[in-house]
């Protein structure tokens, strides 16, 4: 069988050349779904304000309401103070009709993009349209004890993605003086 | 036939296949950052923050280069809510000037960005903190950590800013960032 050695470039589409550093190791650039999105444009921060909300209320709701694009969530950031913390809920759930107090507009993480996430989701605090905590939260994914003004964050790395019309919300099982709630996400095109 | 094919880079080094395997060096951005000199911190020195104060806040300069925010860092002596904010096209102006340190000491690159503590200048507050990032709280004698990993962008005019909503005796916020070409 015949063969032959060639030597060649690992060229990208702007002609860039990929290099190969001490050691003989090719440089590699690893990039997220979520880095991606950031970069297009598409990645979201919806942050909570103190609202010293009830018992009961869903600190923070967000909904996808858009069927082109899967919102995939990359981080949940819990904090509450209570005495001696309290169980939060994270759930899902779909086909309500959200409300609450205040609306959140997400923040575009890269202050470049002009991409609004208004039209495609909606967002609020002390949200009161699901009836989720009757029937115990049927589609919870977390159960995270949060201690009193300890901030409880969870790296959700895109593992959650609702598509239209479902939400993403936490509860607090006891109730808060103070609390404040972050969401991280992106849209991804389906 | 059968070929057999070897890459190199522009040096012209040749990369290494072991036990069937290519090998790689992957590198982030910030890491390929701090190497190029291009990572800084600015840490705010202690002081004692009114309500609603911004401990820290830092503004690009560049208007070739984005600031990608890796890491911000919460310390207060006093329990608080936090918010971590945005705004751009204000004149950034506070008690003291937070020079950034580059994080490669090797290098003597200086970091385009304006930062201060206690900033002023912002009106944040007063408009209800419309473009927030993070919101949380911070226990007394509490260090928060928020690893953004990159994935927060300012553009040239625009700053990143952290607030505690409660007065404390001693307040701390460290940001760490790179600049990375459009």
């Amino acid at each position: 069988m015949a063969s032959f050695a060639e030597s060649t470039y690992l060229r990208g589409v702007n002609g860039s050349v990929a290099a190969v550093d001490t050691g003989n190791l090719l440089r590699i650039n690893p990039k997220s779904d979520f880095q991606r999105a950031v970069e297009d444009g598409r990645a979201f921060a919806w942050a909570a304000v103190d609202e010293n909300q009830d018992i009961g209320d869903t600190l923070l709701a967000l909904e996808n309401n858009s069927t082109e694009f899967l919102l995939c969530i990359q981080t949940i950031a819990i904090s509450i103070a209570a005495a001696g913390g309290s169980v939060c809920p994270v759930f899902t759930a779909k086909g309500i009709t959200v409300a609450g107090s205040t609306a959140v507009v997400g923040t575009n993480l890269n202050r470049n993009s002009a991409f609004s996430c208004v039209p495609l989701c909606t967002c609020v605090t002390e949200e009161t349209g699901n009836g989720e905590a009757a029937s115990s939260w049927p589609y919870r994914m977390y159960m995270p004890q949060v201690l009193t003004t300890t901030p409880y964050i969870i790296n959700v790395d895109g593992a959650i993605r609702l598509p239209y019309d479902h939400m993403l919300g936490v509860d607090s099982i006891q109730e808060p003086t103070s609390e404040a709630v972050t969401f991280i996400g992106w849209f991804e095109p389906i | 036939m059968s070929e057999t094919l070897t890459v190199i880079g522009p040096s012209g080094a040749a990369a290494t296949v072991a036990d069937g395997a290519v090998s790689v060096r992957p590198l982030t951005d910030f890491q390929k950052a701090v190497e190029d000199g291009d990572a800084y911190a600015w840490a705010s020195l202690t002081y004692d923050p009114d309500g609603h104060d911004t401990i820290l806040s830092v503004e690009n300069n560049s208007a070739t280069r984005d600031l990608y925010i890796q890491e911000i860092h919460i310390q207060s002596d006093t329990a608080s809510q936090f918010v971590v904010h945005s705004g751009s096209g204000n004149t950034q102006a506070g008690t003291a000037a937070v020079t950034g340190t580059n994080m490669n000491r090797n290098s003597g690159k200086v970091a385009p960005a304006t930062a201060y503590c206690d900033e002023t200048a912002n009106g944040e507050q007063a408009g209800g903190y419309l473009r927030r990032f993070y919101s949380g709280l911070v226990a007394a004698d509490g260090n928060v950590l928020i690893p953004v990993g990159g994935t927060i962008v300012l553009p040239n005019d625009h700053f990143i800013g952290v607030d505690f909503t409660t007065a404390a005796t001693a307040g701390n916020v460290t940001i760490i960032g790179y600049y990375k070409d459009r």
